[in-house]
């Protein structure tokens, strides 16, 4: 403008006409201004917006209508209060630094904040607050805001949303979710109290719960939880609501009542039931209804959670137990795919498949190729079909064996089952495979046990049945038909006891049966079909059950109908046997006695006659007839000792026995028979021999005497025989010796030397018997072999002579036993007389008379007595050195006698002698048992009852002049018991040294002695053969001792005609004497 | 030491005979043949025991018998002599004491009688 260019009163006019103007606009302005204020104070309460003006101390100047309602503050309350007070705690330093900076002319700040009601409720609020200045001081605060709680609820809400849906899906531990929820709720909602409440079967459980008065029991949640289920929807219950519900529930509440509870039912797909539940104890505004589908939203979300988490805690579980189950399954299991190569296997599978193959499987591994070295082809392809088929949607289950790398057989059990997909495709099979290998071994056997037991219980001879308690029959075996005549159909199910006979012992058999559980050996009958009756035996047992099945009893019967016959016919016949037995050792015995007795009468009586002087045609008769009575007693001890033998009553006496002395009494009995055989006899005795063995010599003498008297009986004339013993074996308490018997006889062709030692065999069996015998030797001595333990035998060549041979067991003796056994006997020496006097004590005239005039022969006063009273009589009377006394006497028999007088304590108590013709030998021990102190069989023979006086006496009695029976007429050619005792002094040696002195010498002397007979110088002759006389008698050269003596003595007796022919027959003996004496010299 | 023994016997086979069985026994044996050397060797040495044949030659036993006793020697006179005689049963024992014999063995010799009764004179 141009100012300057105009004049100061047109300047002055204007400026009054300009100042009127301002006046009149100022005025204007005013009125308008007022108009303003008050349309503006009306805009400002009838706005939305909460408008505020506030001095720079804080205190509010205005606030509008919709403030007042917003924040429920009366106009006095504000009075009393600033701005920072109503701003939430929070947001009160962020709040007011803004005002500071707004006051320090920043341009116009938005503010966000949050103001705190009257009712303590949180009320979002966004807006701009500007500063009025004057005189450049702040002078007010102008501020309008806008109320968007509604909008960060629902901000929050959908933060709340979105966190607890992540929440949901992130949290697996529940608590964990439970507590980010409530720490959500208590954030976005100001929660101060949650619970989480599952509804179990009688009670309540909390998995989660917040309360904020610790001293609350929990029995509101309880009740409302129950509430809400019932009703099962969301619940906003006031605080009167509740107490009336309590009312209702008859329940007196005792803690603190909120103001408002909300409650949701959690629903979970199983039968999992809960209420979520929150709730205010200042402020029955603090929730509303958005606030319940809130709660509802997130009950929702919690279901999902809780199922979620169940399900994924089922499966966590499911999965760890199968893998359990799968794992510790004692079955093998794998499976495969299409290309058949192992997907899975378990442990087992593996340790299996290692044990069979060597190897362990492995993932991948493939049957088809990398094990199949492990398979033979044929096995492979079988695998490989069964899997296909398994693939094609079969379960297969089938049984295999398989060879394992160590070639054992092992069996499975196999089940195959197809993998199906949800889309039903199968891409696996899986196997499941069990070791039966014991079980199919156990089966098998099983199998073949119950094969072979049916075959057995088919093919059974014996009935097998089987019933019931009550006796019903529920089995039997076919064998029933052939028994019975019953079938099986016919007989099951019926009772037993229909089939029994005679029913008393069976309840006896029940009986025993319930005490032992088995019955063995019961007899009884039962009627077959045919009404027969049939003896059966039966065994039975009890079979015990388990709980589930009754007690059975089973049991096999046999037929013994037959058996019994048999048994009873047997018994009759053994009886009959042992009948027939005992009469014939009666009759035996009765025969010995009987025929002793007479035979004693007879020997003796041939005895004496003998003894009387004979013509020589009597004396040849009864030469004879005492040959025939010897060998007819001969016989007669062969049969006895045999029926013996064969009773079994046999027995061995063992005794000290010089086994040379036996060979020496060998020699002395049988060298004799052999010279008048004209044979020669030997025999050779074993350095080694011991002195003394324990045998029974008498059995021993009789086995040799039998081979030596057949091999003198069977030997050719100027035959040999030689006897010897050798030591076989020695042991620790026993010898064995083996005895030859070498002839030089007719021998024995091989087919007839095992008929030797049978009874009653001889070879000879034609009516003209060569030879003498009973033919019962043999069969003696090998029975006699055999209780010696030992064995007989022979060997032999026809016409070379026959060699039987022997062996025999002896004891050991030990040396003491023979000292004292040796002692003994010892009887007194004094005689009643300067002879023996003897009792002879016989009912028998006859057998009295012969011993008596033995005994009287010998030397011995002898008195008789006829029975045992007489002989006790005159024992009493007088005094006797013996006493024979004879056993079986009428009246009183002597073992009674005997001990009748041994009572009488005789000052003289002269030893008792039974004569008895009891000859077994086991008399002898009974008699001396009884009492008595010697034996003497019957019949009486002259040695032998001197032999007694000898012994018991110590009486030499004159010998019995029955010279003319014992056949001893001439002498030995060389005696070899002499040459046996030369032996013991020097040996073989000696015998030969002094045997070949005296074979220079003898032949000089007998050279001289013919020499001298042709000059008659019979007085040389004399002394040559005085001393050829004994010296051959010392050498034992017996017969030309004797012969020299003969010479000798027809000298003296001045008969020297006689001389000549004696002299030919000692030129005889000498050459005998050289022969033997060669031969001795070849078998030595 | 062992004992010494004079056998007078003239039979060589009984002289040997007995000198092989006494020998065993552990005796020294001598022996002689007839009578009339039974005194020469007891004078030229001494012996514990004579073994006397009666029937000899030249000097029978029963003289040989009678010398020893009647002898000045006491180591002669109290020989225990010993007699052998084949014709022992004409002889009592007695007899022999009453010829100055002790004892007798009879002809044909039993060996062990011998050596007992030589034993029992001289241990």
């Amino acid at each position: 403008m141009d100012i300057l260019n105009k004049d100061p009163e047109t300047l002055i006019n204007e400026i009054a006409s300009l100042r009127k103007q301002l006046e009149q606009k100022q005025q204007d302005y005013d009125a308008l201004i007022e108009k303003t204020n008050y349309h503006l104070r009306e805009l400002f309460n009838s706005s939305n917006d909460l408008i505020q003006i506030i001095s720079p101390n804080g205190e509010f100047k205005f606030v509008n209508q919709a403030w007042k309602y917003k924040l429920g503050f009366r106009d006095e309350e504000l009075a009393n209060k600033k701005f920072v007070d109503i701003i939430h705690p929070d947001q009160q330093q962020k709040t007011l630094e803004k005002l500071v900076r707004i006051t320090e002319g920043s341009p116009a700040e938005r503010l966000d904040t949050v103001l705190v009601s009257s009712h303590d409720k949180n009320i979002y609020v966004s807006g701009q607050i500007t500063c009025v200045f004057e005189d450049n001081e702040p002078f007010e605060y102008r501020g309008v805001l806008y109320d968007i709680t509604e909008r960060v609820r629902a901000e929050s809400v959908q933060r709340l949303f979105f966190s607890i849906a992540t929440l949901t899906h992130k949290e697996y531990n529940l608590e964990g979710l439970f507590k980010e929820i409530f720490e959500e709720l208590s954030s976005h909602l100001r929660v101060r109290n949650f619970s989480i409440s599952i509804q179990e079967k009688n009670s309540i459980r909390y998995p989660f719960r917040i309360n904020e008065r610790n001293s609350d029991p929990g029995e509101i949640d309880d009740l409302l939880t129950k509430y809400t289920l019932e009703r099962d929807k969301p619940m906003i219950i006031f605080g009167e609501g509740i107490e009336k519900i309590a009312q209702q529930y008859h329940l007196e509440i005792k803690g603190d009542i909120p103001k408002i509870w909300l409650g949701v039912p959690i629903h979970t797909g199983s039968d999992l039931k809960g209420v979520m539940m929150l709730y205010s104890y200042k402020d029955q505004d603090s929730y509303n209804l958005k606030d319940l589908e809130l709660l509802d939203f997130i009950s929702g979300q919690v279901s999902l959670a809780i199922e979620r988490k169940t399900n994924q805690d089922k499966i966590i579980d499911q999965a760890a137990r199968l893998t359990a189950i799968f794992e510790s399954s004692t079955h093998q299991i794998w499976s495969i795919d299409r290309n058949y190569a192992f997907t899975s296997f378990n442990e087992n599978y593996a340790k299996s498949f290692e044990s069979y193959f060597g190897k362990r499987p492995e993932i991948g591994m493939n049957l088809n190729k990398t094990y199949q070295k492990l398979f033979e082809k044929s096995v492979r392809d079988a695998w490989i079909s069964k899997y296909d088929e398994a693939f094609s949607g079969k379960v297969l289950n089938f049984q295999t064996h398989l060879t394992t790398s160590r070639g054992e057989k092992v069996w499975r059990d196999i089940f195959l089952n197809p993998i199906f997909l949800p889309n039903g495709k199968i891409e696996e099979v899986s196997i499941i495979a069990n070791d039966i290998t014991d079980r199919k071994n156990a089966e098998i056997a099983i199998k073949e046990s119950e094969e072979k037991f049916r075959n057995i219980f088919e093919s059974f001879q014996d009935i097998y049945f089987r019933c019931d308690l009550t006796g019903k029959i529920t089995m039997v075996s076919p064998s029933i038909q052939e028994v019975l005549g019953f079938t099986q159909k016919e007989v099951i199910g019926n009772n037993i006891e229909g089939f029994f006979i005679s029913k008393d012992g069976t309840s006896k058999l029940i009986e025993e049966l319930m005490k032992h559980h088995s019955v063995r050996n019961f007899e009884g009958s039962v009627k077959t079909k045919k009404k027969t009756e049939i003896q059966f035996l039966c065994n039975v047992r009890l079979i015990k059950r388990s709980w589930r099945q009754k007690d059975e009893i089973e049991g096999v019967a046999r037929d013994i109908t037959q058996l019994k016959k048999k048994n009873l016919e047997l018994k009759q016949a053994k009886d009959l046997a042992e009948k027939s037995l005992r009469i014939k050792e009666r009759f035996l015995a009765n025969m010995s006695h009987e025929i002793r007795t007479p035979m004693n009468g007879i020997i003796g009586m041939i005895d004496l006659l003998g003894s009387t002087s004979l013509d020589p045609e009597q004396f040849e008769y009864i030469r004879t007839v005492k040959k025939s009575s010897d060998t007819l007693l001969n016989i007669l001890n062969d049969i006895l000792d045999l029926s013996k033998i064969e009773a079994g009553k046999m027995e061995l006496r063992m005794e000290p026995v010089k086994p040379v002395e036996t060979f020496e009494k060998i020699y002395d009995l049988y060298s004799q028979q052999a010279h008048l055989n004209k044979t020669n006899l030997y025999y050779h005795l074993d350095d080694q021999l011991p002195e003394y063995i324990l045998c029974d010599e008498t059995r021993l003498m009789q086995v040799i005497s039998n081979l030596t008297s057949n091999a003198i009986k069977f030997s050719h004339t100027k035959g040999n025989i030689n006897l010897s013993i050798r030591q076989k074996k020695e042991t620790k308490r026993s010898y064995e010796f083996q005895v030859t018997v070498k002839d030089s006889g007719i021998g024995i062709a091989p087919k007839d030397q095992e008929k030797l030692f049978r009874s009653f065999s001889q070879l000879d069996s034609s009516k003209k018997k060569q030879y003498a015998g009973t033919g019962l030797g043999l069969a003696i001595s090998k029975e006699l072999v055999k209780s010696m333990k030992g064995r007989i035998g022979v060997v032999s060549t026809p016409g070379l002579g026959s060699t039987f041979w022997f062996t025999f067991k002896a004891g050991k003796v030990d040396p003491g036993v023979i000292d004292s056994s040796r002692e003994d006997g010892s009887f007194s020496h004094q005689f009643v007389g300067t002879q023996p006097k003897v009792l002879l004590v016989d009912d028998n005239d006859i057998n009295r008379k012969v011993a008596t005039q033995i005994l009287l022969k010998s030397g011995c006063k002898v008195v008789g007595a006829e029975s045992g009273l007489k002989a006790i009589d005159i024992i009493k009377k007088e005094t006797f050195d013996l006493v024979f006394m004879d056993i079986q006497m009428p009246e009183m028999d002597g073992v009674e006698a005997t001990k009748k007088i041994k009572k009488l304590k005789l000052e003289r108590q002269p030893p008792v002698i039974a004569m008895t013709a009891y000859s077994m030998e086991e008399d002898k021990d009974k008699f001396i048992s009884q009492g008595l102190d010697d034996y003497l069989a019957k019949p009486i023979k002259s040695n032998r009852i001197i032999e007694k006086v000898r012994l018991w006496t110590k009486f030499e009695p004159k010998e019995v002049d029955t010279k003319v029976f014992d056949e001893k007429a001439e002498d030995l050619i060389i005696n070899q018991n002499t040459l046996n005792q030369l032996h013991k002094f020097g040996g073989k040696e000696l015998i030969q040294s002094v045997l070949e002195e005296f074979n220079i010498e003898a032949s000089e002397q007998v050279k001289m002695a013919i020499k001298n007979f042709q000059t008659r110088n019979y007085e040389q002759i004399q002394r040559e053969m005085h001393t050829l006389k004994g010296n051959a008698g010392t050498l034992g050269v017996e017969r030309l001792s004797k012969q020299a003596a003969i010479v000798e003595k027809r000298i003296k007796e001045n008969k020297f005609g006689k001389v000549k022919p004696e002299l030919n027959k000692l030129e005889k003996s000498l050459k005998e004497f050289k022969e033997s004496y060669r031969n001795l010299l070849k078998n030595e | 030491m062992s004992k010494n023994i004079l056998v007078a016997e003239d039979s060589s086979v009984i002289q040997n005979l007995t000198k092989r069985i006494l020998s065993i026994q552990n005796y020294d044996i001598k022996s002689v043949k007839n009578g009339g050397d039974v005194m020469k060797t007891l004078e030229n040495e001494k012996f514990d025991l004579l073994l006397l044949d009666i029937n000899m030659p030249v000097l029978s036993g029963e003289e040989c018998a009678k010398l020893i006793r009647e002898s000045e020697n006491p180591d002669i006179k109290n020989i225990p002599i010993i007699a052998i005689t084949g014709n022992a049963k004409n002889y009592s024992l007695q007899d022999f004491k009453d010829l100055g014999i002790n004892d007798f063995l009879p002809k044909p010799l039993d060996y062990d009688q011998m050596v007992d009764m030589v034993n029992s004179y001289l241990q």
